[in-house]
């Protein structure tokens, strides 16, 4: 199994580096992550309201900080969702189905190449904006930060599995950029969750990117972090990870039924 | 246990009354149903090479797809080396070398050697294993040149050729091959069932289909023609012309004057430019007894025999038989 899963992140590192996706992929998140940088060092904001909406003195600090999070989520969805489908138009999801090894191993290899993709985002852009704007004193927060990043990779990836796993069910892309939208407007991650209504502040502490953007921040910005805080996060993994089972299971048990490895989406 | 070790030595693969519709349509489309098997059955021994035979739409790669365990039927049972094939996948899946479309499948960015390691360390080799043995069958394929190339850049000779190596990686005793010359030129085509026939050779179990009637006679030992999701005529090529009740042809090049109804049996009659007639006589057996009688009668009639042709019935016929003769 171990070997297996080797070999497939060794297969897609390979081929992520030989399209030339990678510094595409990186250019474009860097650019984007600078333009909030930019706009939010020229204009002049309330930020005394904005700290007593969350706690936090500076609203650019708290976009730059959030905003990894936001493309992770993104990322995951899209690196989960578009690997299946790319895979089923090539033939290699079927050719895949009639080896040994189980099509979960893939997909955990495909996760743990966008993990390292997303810790060197993490440090090659995010990193290095926060030092300009924040100073030296945060750079001792960014260790435990990455550590806690990366155990929120879990229940962002079950969150992605989830996600392509209905995508692919209902046979439409469309479902990304919905997920996407809700992401960025609904958990924190550009916009503090504290000015929605009750209900939706609960709804939004449901999805693992509004706990793991608050929890990051506070560690970054803050230099806070409460054991206490990780216990959501676990809990969400762990729904996650029983949900995205059955989806799974459901959605194995439906493709070998219909016989559709290749998933139509116009 | 006792009983799957005995269904192991006996049959490779069996398929026992498969029935499969497929749906389209969805939540907003009018659901139709299309049969594509209805009640289909056949047997693959051990170390035999088995040809599914039959037109387009089948029903051959819905078969291969249950039998790969990638699609289920509606009712029926497969075993493919002794397990279940849609109870226990997985056991099948270490058993089986599959090739679905010889054009597909291939990681197009990696390296001919790359997807071969690739797939033989997921179906369980040591990386060093795999890669050993991929080097092996890329030069049995002729591929060695090519190995360290990016699939890529293959042509569609090259990527069968891959698919199979592919197939064969972790030496499986049972394989699989949807249509594995489609779309290749005659002397790939020819090197792919060299392949088949050498398979067979080595005592693996081998399923094939195809269209192509002449091709399921050259590489298989049995055959089962599929028409419309069943199984119309199995059997060895042979024995399957002979069920068809199809005709040897007796072909005579003579010279000398003929009238052709006034002879003993009912020939087709051509004649050459050079006033050179050619004879068609039909048979119903095996004409080896009856060439000398047809030769003294047309020398009694002071013709001259060029040349004697047996022309022995093609699977071709049985094929337009069985599938003229099916429920139309
Ligand atoms: N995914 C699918 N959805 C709906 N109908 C299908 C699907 N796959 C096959 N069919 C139908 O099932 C029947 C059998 O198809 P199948 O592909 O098994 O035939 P085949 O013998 O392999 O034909 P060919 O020689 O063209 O490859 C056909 O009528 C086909 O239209
Ligand atoms: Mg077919």
């Amino acid at each position: 199994m171990l070997r297996a899963l080797a070999v497939v992140i060794e297969a897609d590192l390979k081929t992520l580096l030989r399209t030339g996706e990678l510094p595409l992929m990186l250019l474009m998140l860097g650019s984007f992550q600078f333009l909030f940088f930019a706009i939010g060092s020229v204009l002049r904001k309330e930020e005394q309201l904005f700290f007593q909406l969350t706690g936090y003195g500076d609203s650019v600090l708290y976009q730059i900080a959030g905003m990894p999070i936001l493309f992770l989520s993104i990322g995951m969805s899209w690196a989960i969702g578009q690997f299946v489908i790319e895979l089923g138009r090539g033939g290699k999801l079927e050719q895949l189905q009639t080896t040994a090894t189980d099509f979960r191993v893939v997909i955990a290899g495909r996760f743990i190449v966008m993990a390292i993709m997303s810790l060197l985002y993490y440090l090659a852009i995010t990193v290095p904006f926060i030092q300009i704007r924040a100073g030296p004193e945060v750079l001792s927060h960014f260790l435990p930060a990455l550590l806690v990043l990366m155990l929120g990779f879990v229940p962002i990836f079950l969150f992605a599995v989830v996600v392509s796993v209905v995508m692919l069910l209902a046979r439409t892309e469309a479902l990304i950029d919905l997920v996407s939208s809700i992401v960025y407007t609904f958990t924190g991650v550009a916009y503090p969750i504290t000015v929605f209504p009750a209900v939706v502040q609960t709804l939004a502490s449901l999805l693992p990117q509004t706990i793991l953007a608050e929890t990051v921040r506070n560690i970054v910005l803050l230099g806070v972090l409460e054991p206490a805080r990780l216990i959501p996060f676990i809990a969400v993994a762990l729904g996650y990870g029983v949900f995205s089972y059955l989806l799974y299971s459901k959605l194995e048990y439906s493709v070998r039924r219909g016989g559709r490895y290749e998933v139509v989406t116009e | 246990m006792s009983q799957g070790a005995f269904t192991r030595m006996e049959v490779a693969i069996s398929a026992r009354g498969l029935v499969k519709n497929y749906r389209e349509g969805g939540l907003l489309r009018r659901r139709t149903e299309v049969r594509a098997l209805d009640g289909l059955s056949f047997e693959v021994g051990y170390g035999k090479v088995f040809a599914l035979l039959g037109p387009n739409g089948a029903g051959k790669t819905t078969t291969v797809r249950i039998i790969s365990t990638l699609l289920l039927p509606d009712e029926g049972e497969v075993t493919v080396a002794g397990f279940n094939a849609l109870r226990s996948p997985r056991k099948v899946r270490e058993r089986i070398g599959v090739v679905l479309d010889p054009d597909k499948g291939h990681f197009l960015r990696l390296t001919a050697l790359e997807n071969l390691t690739f797939y033989g360390t997921l179906q369980g080799l040591s990386r060093s294993e795999a890669r050993s043995r991929a080097s092996a069958l890329l030069g049995e394929m002729g591929l060695n040149g090519s190995e360290n190339r990016m699939v890529e850049g293959f042509s569609k000779g090259m990527r069968a050729r891959l698919a199979i190596c592919r197939a064969l990686i972790h030496d499986p005793e049972v394989l699989i091959f949807d249509e594995p010359t489609s779309g290749l030129d005659p002397i790939s085509a020819r090197e792919v069932r060299a392949k088949l026939r050498e398979l067979g050779r080595e005592g693996k179990s081998v399923l094939v289909t195809t269209h192509n009637l002449w091709e399921a006679e050259s590489v298989s030992d049995e055959v089962a023609v599929v028409n419309r999701g069943k199984v119309v005529a199995a059997g060895p090529p042979q024995e399957v012309k002979r069920a068809f009740g199809l005709k040897w042809y007796v072909e005579l090049e003579v010279e000398g004057r003929l009238r052709p109804e006034e002879l003993p049996w009912m020939a087709e009659v051509a004649v050459s430019e050079r006033g050179i007639l050619t004879l068609k006589i039909a048979v119903d057996a095996d004409p080896a007894e009856l060439i000398p009688a047809i030769v003294s009668e047309l020398r009694s009639r002071s013709l001259t025999v060029h040349s004697v042709t047996v022309r022995e019935p093609t699977l071709e016929e049985a094929f337009v038989r069985a599938v003229s003769g099916a429920g139309r």
